[in-house]
């Protein structure tokens, strides 16, 4: 059908491709530098008025506390629902819609939470009291589906004391259950939404919050206005706070660069030493309790799992300083164990490594008797960024004698693997708890639903519930340093780094505030007056 | 152009389709031989040249674990072109004889076939090959699984519309009436002479099956890492465009080369083949 | 004609069924139970066997089908099972973006490529000839999704010329919605403009040695007359089949490219959705998809048959 081609023409048509490579050749950024400035919020003049755009990570799942599963959908939930307690800039618990600490009795199960009277409302006028509380309760702990009734599985009761005070009566000694009051089983659903719209009220959510719902367009966007209602109100600047959902980390941040987003969600790690240094951008960063992690199988039996000294060797191989390098320019954090630096537990014991050492992870391999190499196959997430890491740690434990083999899976396949038992060696993340306990009892305690080691070990379930229900501080510290380096000798999670929380926004933005837990809180956010006087 | 030349002959001297025959022999050598070509091992993990740009050592530059590029990009023309035949000649071994067989018995199988073919066609492929990846886990040989499928209605089609052609035909009229069953008419009379328009057809398949497995492995659903492959690593190279853009460019402007030639030689083999067409 | 039509929208109903069944059983064969995601980090097996049956993923699965075929019957879509949103309005914000995409690279596929192809049959053999040509075989050879990659890292990410960013309504800014959808429609058009290049210079170069034209220059019509007026639109029943014919390709191309260009469209929908086995939402998305191919296809062959009705008595393409 086309005649023959000359060939100048021909030459026209190579000659596209090969002078491409002639674009830019510029050398790697330094990508250390200004990694590891903490920096929460930056305060400024504030004019009234005005919209923040917010770009997050991903889609919310549903906009109901009783229901919710993401980080993201926890994003929008801080502008609108607020929580019997909450987590500060130290990470340390204060009350938010409560009034005060939980007064627990003496025997550890009953705990009396005084709740605010002082002219707290729901965003749609009800009056906010001990009934709305105890009806949340109830929905959190016993509506079908809901995600809460696990992290409440402690609390067998719930009652009002007058109207400003609950009373749950818990089944055993439950320390954590502060820290679990200070995420979505403490959020407080407006009792007239909830008999408007019962199971579906998603659809149009009312908290207590600085603003309130108005609009969701699937896909595109979440709409929150300035709530007349929230008994703060005057402190709040915006009029509305509108949320995105822009998955792909370097599109964000080139929207947040354009002005078409005002703060973003998650830096490309890649991006954060170019961004710290941008001018008309400021880059918020703290640290967190989310960390990744490789669970090994201990349950089959033809696997590394099956012998504690390869399980051993496998986790001397990696090099953790190099990980975070290669696979993170350096912006994250090692990790080596289930508590965070940020937590009051986490003393030298908790937080000690057994490090990296090739030599003896060769000595360990050999003394197993099993022919080098050995084999691995490694479950892996299949993004860019877990394929990179998978990469490195296949490179790093070739080196002690194990041959990995990659198995990129995608999420839903990986969980339902991972539940079946059906891997030998799994890199996963979890999003991390502010109390300890939330970050071991479902992994370490026999059957525990994240338990997909299989690790078992009656001394270590002991321990854990001893530490779950040890009220005093000092306590638990002691039988956390004690739990923590046997978890680290079971090897079933050896433990590879934690994320930090990379948040940017504008110059033109000031208020937005970052915490520990993640979450981009946006109350006392608003447009500087000096931005707001160019405007006009 | 003389009648008598033979299509080998033809093909040669139509320049776009010698080069086109030239360019597909170098790439597909350079890719199968890869094992000799290759100056480095393409899975030589280097902490200390992570993102060397284009260098005597390393002419095509390094990757983002410190190895080396045109190493890789050796290795994965290797497996873009097995993945890509692979694909096609599984899609013809399934449309062959659907193909056939529907041009052929058109009151019977010709419905049953075309309605399927419509529901292939009408399929999303993305949904198809991410569907493939969740259920069987993503590999080559799913990729080329799903490839194929894509593939299987345009040789279909081809291939029916041959068979009706040739079916009107007076040499099957007189294979007929001479005795032969139905299994003889159509695999020695009828597929012979669509042999041509199948070449043609295999031929412009392989680029698109090509592509479409180094977008398959570009999305993680094909050839998975450390493997090298040409769709994987322009993925890789993405985040890190503007520090180095030779990961992003080089894999590109192999997969551009490949597939350019096997276009060019498709064209050449189709003129060649059908004399009256290359008058036009 | 009212015979042919009838027949063929049972075909249209008939295949729509098959895609329907397959992405069913495609769907519930793979691991990953929708009901485990959804009971979050911490799941226990009573809140995943509780969402199993508010889902009804506890019945049997042609139970299940049959309770959906009821519902589409319906134009009940469900809700989705990530956001609890109901699944019709999801997909009503994402089909604009994608039906835009789809139909501003169409255009840039007619113009670029019929205007080459005819440049090219009518100097048959010269300079622009083969410089369309070798254009042609450059767009066939491209991947689009690395054109796409090539366009957004140098002109969004490096040069900051063009937004790389997601969809802006044309309502807001119709600017705004241009500047954010030319890359991607010049990308996935490419393709497409040297398939409909290739068959414009064919079907023209056909058209021009044919006895008429030939008859009507001989009567002294203008050159470029002839070739408008006559070759043209002679040429143009050809083109619209390879568009219908290419639907398909354009629809999976505009998978990958709102992947690349991360425009909240219908592929990103469908592609997202089994990632997260949000299944009404899949299942509702493919059908959509292939309703609209189907139905594009049959008007292009009613368009075609009422052109030469010929096609007719085959009962459809070959």
């Amino acid at each position: 059908m086309s005649p023959a081609l000359p060939r100048p023409a021909l030459a026209a048509v190579l000659a596209v491709p090969l002078l491409l490579p002639l674009a830019a050749c510029a050398p790697l950024v330094d990508p250390v530098a200004a990694a590891d400035e903490e920096r929460s919020s930056v305060r400024a003049p504030l004019a009234d008025g005005g919209e923040l755009v917010v770009g997050l990570d991903a889609e919310p799942d549903a906009l109901d506390p009783t229901l919710s599963t993401t980080l993201v959908g926890r994003q929008v939930f801080a502008g609108m629902c607020e929580k019997l307690y909450d987590v500060d800039a130290e990470s340390g618990l204060v009350p938010q819609l409560a009034a005060g600490d939980p007064v627990v009795s003496g025997d550890g199960l009953e705990v009396r939470v005084p709740l605010r009277t002082d002219g707290v409302r729901f965003n749609d006028g009800t009056p906010f009291d001990a009934d709305a509380v105890v009806r949340s309760l109830d929905r959190h702990r016993e509506m079908p589906g809901s995600t809460r009734a696990t992290e409440l599985d402690a609390v067998q009761d719930v009652r009002a004391e007058g109207e400003d005070t609950v009373v749950l009566r818990l089944s055993r000694p439950y320390a954590p259950l502060q820290s679990i009051l200070a995420d979505r089983a403490g959020m407080v659903m407006s009792p007239a939404a909830l008999e408007a719209h019962g199971e579906d009220f998603a659809r149009d959510p009312v908290c207590v919050g600085p603003f309130r719902f108005a609009e969701r367009v699937a896909q595109d966007r979440i709409v929150l206005e300035k709530s007349p209602e929230y008994y703060a109100a005057d402190e709040v600047h915006l009029d509305r706070v509108v949320y995105r959902p822009i998955p792909d980390d370097s599109i964000r941040l080139a929207n947040l660069r354009a002005g078409q987003l005002d703060v973003i969600q998650e830096v490309g790690p890649t991006d954060v030493a170019q961004v710290s240094r941008e001018d008309g951008l400021v880059l918020l960063n703290q640290p967190s309790s989310h960390y990744m992690g490789m669970t090994i199988n201990l349950r089959d039996p033809d696997g590394i799992g099956a012998d504690p000294r390869l399980r051993e060797a496998l986790a001397l191989s990696l090099d953790r300083e190099t990980i975070n390098e290669v696979a993170f320019g350096g912006v994250y954090q090692p990790a080596c164990g289930p508590i965070p630096p940020i937590s009051e537990y986490a003393d030298e014991t908790v937080l000690a490594c057994p490090g990296h050492d090739p030599g003896r992870a060769r000595e360990l391999v050999a003394e197993s008797g099993a022919e080098a190499p050995v084999p691995v196959e490694l479950m892996i997430p299949n993004d860019p960024v877990n394929i990179l890491l998978g990469q490195t740690v296949q490179a790093m434990a070739a080196e002690a004698g194990f041959a990995v083999r990659l198995e990129p899976t995608e999420f839903a396949s990986s969980i339902a693997a991972a539940q079946a038992g059906d891997f030998e060696a799994y890199i996963s993340g979890w999003s991390g708890r502010p109390d300890p306990d939330g970050n071991i009892a479902s992994f370490f305690t026999t059957g525990g639903a994240n338990n997909y080691s299989g690790h078992s070990d009656p001394e270590v379930d002991a321990l854990i519930e001893d530490a779950a229900a040890a009220t005093d501080p000092d306590e638990r510290q002691e039988l956390y340093d004690e739990l923590v380096p046997r978890m680290q000798e079971a090897n079933a999670v050896v433990y590879l780094y934690r994320q930090r929380y990379y948040v940017a926004h504008r110059d033109g933005v000031a208020g937005v505030e970052l915490y520990p837990d993640g979450l981009i809180r946006v109350a006392g956010a608003g447009r500087t007056a000096a931005a707001a006087g160019d405007g006009g | 152009m003389t009648a008598t030349a033979t299509p080998a002959r033809r093909l040669l001297r139509n320049p776009a389709g010698a080069f086109g025959l030239a360019l597909t022999v170098l790439l597909v050598g350079a890719g199968l031989l890869a094992p000799l070509a290759a100056p480095h091992d393409p899975a030589a993990v280097g902490f200390d040249r992570l993102y060397a740009p284009p260098s005597w050592a390393s002419p095509l530059g390094t990757d983002e674990l410190g190895r080396d590029q045109l190493s890789r990009i050796l290795y994965g023309l290797r497996a873009s072109v097995l993945i890509g035949v692979a694909a096609v000649l599984m899609a013809a071994a399934v449309a062959v004889p659907l193909g056939l067989a529907a041009g052929y018995y058109r009151r019977v199988v010709d419905p049953v076939v075309s309605r399927l073919n419509d529901a292939v066609m009408a399929f999303p492929f993305l949904v198809l090959a991410v569907g493939l990846a969740a259920i069987l886990g993503p590999s080559p040989v799913n990729a080329a699984v799903a490839i194929g499928v894509s593939q299987v209605p345009n040789i279909l089609r081809v291939m029916r519309g041959e068979a009706l052609r040739l079916s009107g035909e007076q040499f099957v009229d007189a294979a007929v009436a001479g005795g032969a069953g139905d299994a003889a008419v159509l695999f020695r009379h009828i597929l012979p002479n669509a042999a041509n328009a199948l070449l043609v057809q295999v031929t412009v398949g392989i680029p698109a099956a090509i592509i479409a497995e180094a977008m398959l492995s570009f999305l993680g659903l094909g050839v998975q890492p450390p493997t090298p492959s040409l769709g994987v690593m322009l993925s890789s190279a993405q985040s890190t465009f503007a520090q180095a853009p030779w990961l992003a460019v080089f894999p590109g402007v192999a997969l551009v080369l490949l597939t350019l030639g096997f276009n060019l030689l498709g064209d050449g083999l189709r003129d060649a083949l059908d004399p009256k067409g290359a008058q036009r | 004609m009212v015979r042919y039509l009838l027949g063929r929208l049972a075909q249209a109903a008939l295949t729509l069924l098959l895609v329907s069944a397959a992405v069913f059983a495609g769907l519930r064969a793979m691991p990953g139970d929708p009901a485990v995601l959804l009971a979050g980090e911490d799941p226990d097996p009573e809140t995943v066997a509780q969402i199993r049956a508010e889902l009804g993923l506890d019945r049997p699965v042609p139970v299940q089908y049959l309770v959906w075929l009821g519902r589409m019957a319906r134009l009940d879509f469900g809700e989705s099972v990530r956001t609890g949103l109901p699944v019709s309005d999801t997909l009503l914000t994402r089909l604009p973006v994608t039906l835009e995409l789809a139909l501003l690279s169409l255009l840039v596929a007619a113009v670029v490529g019929v205007l080459a192809g005819v440049a090219a049959a009518v100097r048959q053999g010269r300079p622009t000839d083969w410089a369309a040509n070798a254009g042609a075989l450059l767009g066939l050879s491209v991947p689009n999704f690395w054109l796409g990659l090539m366009g957004v890292l140098l002109f969004a990410v490096v040069l900051g010329w063009l937004p790389a960013s997601g969809y802006v309504p044309p309502s807001e800014s119709l600017t705004g919605n241009l500047a954010g959808m030319l890359m991607p429609a010049l990308v996935l058009g490419t393709g497409l403009a040297a398939v409909v290049m290739r068959q414009t210079r064919s079907s023209m170069i056909e058209v021009l040695g044919s006895d008429y034209i030939r008859t009507a220059r001989a009567k002294g019509l203008s050159p470029a007359r002839v070739v408008l007026v006559h070759g043209l639109r002679n040429s143009m029943v050809t083109v619209l089949t390879i568009l219908g014919l290419q639907l398909g390709a354009l629809i999976s191309g505009a998978v990958v490219t709102e992947q690349i260009f991360v425009l909240a469209g219908f592929g990103n929908l469908m592609v997202e959705s089994v990632f997260t086995r949000d299944l009404p939402v899949v299942q509702a998305a493919v059908l959509v998809t292939a309703a609209g191919y189907v139905l594009v296809n049959l008007a292009v062959d009613v368009c075609y048959s009422l052109v030469d009705p010929r096609i007719r008595i085959q009962g459809g393409r070959s």
